[in-house]
């Protein structure tokens, strides 16, 4: 009789005891899924950060980086650079080279350049989003992109850099 | 007596004698009953304790069990953490020059790759960053600092990493004037937060172990082919101590542009032993020419050679792609420039840094010119970028 009780209160207490676990695993899940969510926005300000600074093409004088401004003449060197089969300068140098050396920085992204104004024109710095993905998050900075062939007063236009992390 | 009796009863009566026979048995079979009974109860209370005692032994093993999976699982959630935000400050530090911070982290092995750092089992990539640090860092601060590398372009960020729990001696020849100078120099140019000391080379034979984490010693144009390790030191563990020695090349060239080289060593038993790698060619290497301030400052704070000549690799990786761009740039500027600047942007050299082997750099045998060359390209380029600004046409780079 004795016995049966205590056996009856141990099957209670692992009853309570797996439901506490239940509720447990379904709760550190959730934190688990926000903490990977967190962490894929974290990515996606890395990547829009990195590209804005990147002396590839960021505008430079002297050797003086001028921040939020991109250098129209090295985005167009850089876009047939990066391109996937684009050809290089030799062993080790540009097309698919350069484009697996950037993806170690950029993985599963799309980073394009905008010109919005006066004219309208496309830059893609990088792209290799995936066919299939899960979520994307889209970052827009706005910024100047500066033609040093044209003459100072018209030199500069506007510009948005997107930069589209997917996962 | 009573027996008897009853004997002779049974004797003269059989009836009643098969009366009594029930009744004895009865009475024997309801002794060992109350026997039965007591025995079994017995038995109960035994089995209930090794009962108990056998379910708190498994409730206590699980309880044990979850509690060090959920250490395990915390630890790992705090390494990711970390990782996460050093890839943050890593990125930060990248964009931003001279910045200098000491960021609070667990005091946990950190450990630094040729591609990947990494905490516990969790591990990250470093991508192009060009970090300089020690194969392992334990320490509750990490000190992060970061420097620009031109050659004469921009190239890449460089990002330094290193803790207080390691010490730095700079030992340097007093009898040695440009030793001296270069010593102070190094000395005023290093992080202030940094662990670091300078010792003449009569002072640094009785430098000794404070209980720091690892020692770095910095051989200043050392006169000797061979380092002779402390005797202070030789008790610390292999891994705890290593060397640079920054030796100089040719007289009168400049030891931070090409004009010295960066040997690495490494404590095995008494002796600092150089550090090599092996090369795609099959030899071994273990110097490095210094190509600019800011790789030899990176040669302070990686105290691995391949993890030195790894970072240096993806650095010369960028250049040359960056060199690529600006000459395409030039190109074009060639197109539409006016008559006083044509000249700027045809002889641009920037071929010369695209086309440069790193291989070459290790390899002064093969290659001798490599770095004097890159140099004296890079000298040419500053030149012509300088003419183009006395000229009013649009810069190289």
């Amino acid at each position: 009789m004795q016995m049966a009780e205590t056996i009856a209160v141990l099957l209670v207490f692992f009853i309570i005891l797996g439901l506490s676990l239940m509720f447990y695993g379904t709760f550190q899940a959730g934190s688990v899924r926000e903490a990977q969510k967190e962490q894929f926005e974290k990515e996606a300000i890395r990547i829009a950060l990195l590209v804005s600074h990147l002396p590839e093409v960021v505008c430079s004088d002297n050797n003086q980086m001028t921040e939020n401004c991109l250098d129209r003449l090295k985005l167009e060197a850089w876009s047939n650079l990066v391109a996937p089969g684009a050809p290089g300068d030799g062993p080790g140098t540009g097309g698919d080279e350069a484009f697996l050396f950037y993806q170690t920085d950029f993985r599963d992204s799309k980073v394009v350049v905008q010109e919005v104004f006066p004219e309208t024109e496309q830059y893609i710095i990088y792209d290799n989003a995936p066919k299939d993905f899960k979520e994307m998050i889209p970052t827009y900075i706005p910024l100047t992109i500066r033609d040093p062939t044209k003459p100072p007063q018209s030199q500069s236009a506007l510009g948005v850099l997107a930069v589209e992390v997917y996962r | 007596m009573e027996t008897d009796a009853s004997e002779a009863t049974a004797v003269s009566f059989p009836m009643i004698a098969s009366l009594l026979q029930i009744t004895r048995s009865v009475r024997l079979l309801s002794v060992s009953r109350e026997d039965t009974k007591r025995t079994k109860a017995q038995v109960d209370v035994h089995f209930n304790w090794i009962f108990v005692l056998i379910i708190g032994a498994v409730i206590l093993t699980f309880f044990l069990f979850v509690i060090s999976r959920q250490k395990a699982v915390s630890d790992q959630r705090l390494a990711a953490d970390v990782l996460a935000d050093m890839e943050l400050i890593l990125t930060g530090q990248g964009i931003s020059v001279g910045r200098e911070d000491t960021v609070a982290i667990p005091e946990l092995p950190l450990q630094f790759t040729c591609d990947d750092y990494g905490m516990l089992t969790m591990t990250r990539r470093i991508g192009n960053a060009v970090l300089f640090a020690p194969s392992s860092v334990e320490s509750e601060r990490l000190l992060t600092w970061t420097q620009e590398w031109d050659i004469p372009f921009k190239v890449s960020n460089l990002v330094y990493l290193t803790s207080p729990d390691i010490r730095y001696y700079l030992i340097y020849d007093p009898a040695d004037d440009m030793a001296t100078q270069f010593a102070k120099e190094l000395n005023s140019s290093l992080p202030e937060r940094m662990n670091k000391r300078m010792k003449s080379i009569r002072e640094a034979i009785t430098i000794t172990d404070e209980g720091d984490d690892r020692v770095r010693l910095v051989y200043i144009f050392p006169a000797e082919e061979r380092l002779t390790l402390p005797a202070g030191l030789r008790n610390l563990n292999d891994k705890a101590v290593s060397a640079l020695a920054i030796r100089k090349d040719l007289a009168g060239a400049d030891a931070y542009r090409g004009g010295a080289s960066l040997g690495f060593y490494k404590k095995r038993g008494d002796q600092l032993e150089q550090d090599t790698i092996a090369t795609p060619r099959g030899d071994r290497v273990g110097v490095y020419p210094s190509l600019g301030k800011g790789p030899l400052y990176g040669a302070v704070f990686a105290d691995d050679f391949g993890l030195y000549e790894c970072s240096m690799r993806k650095a010369i990786r960028r250049m040359k792609l960056i060199a690529m761009i600006h000459n395409q740039r030039a190109n074009t500027l060639l197109t539409l420039a006016s008559p006083r600047c044509v000249t700027y942007y045809s002889i641009a050299p920037f071929t010369s840094f695209a086309l440069l082997n790193p291989d070459d750099l290790t390899n002064r045998i093969r290659a001798p010119g490599a770095v004097s060359e890159l140099f004296s390209t890079a000298e040419i380029l500053e030149n012509l970028n300088r003419n183009t600004i006395r000229a009013s046409c649009t810069t190289l780079y």
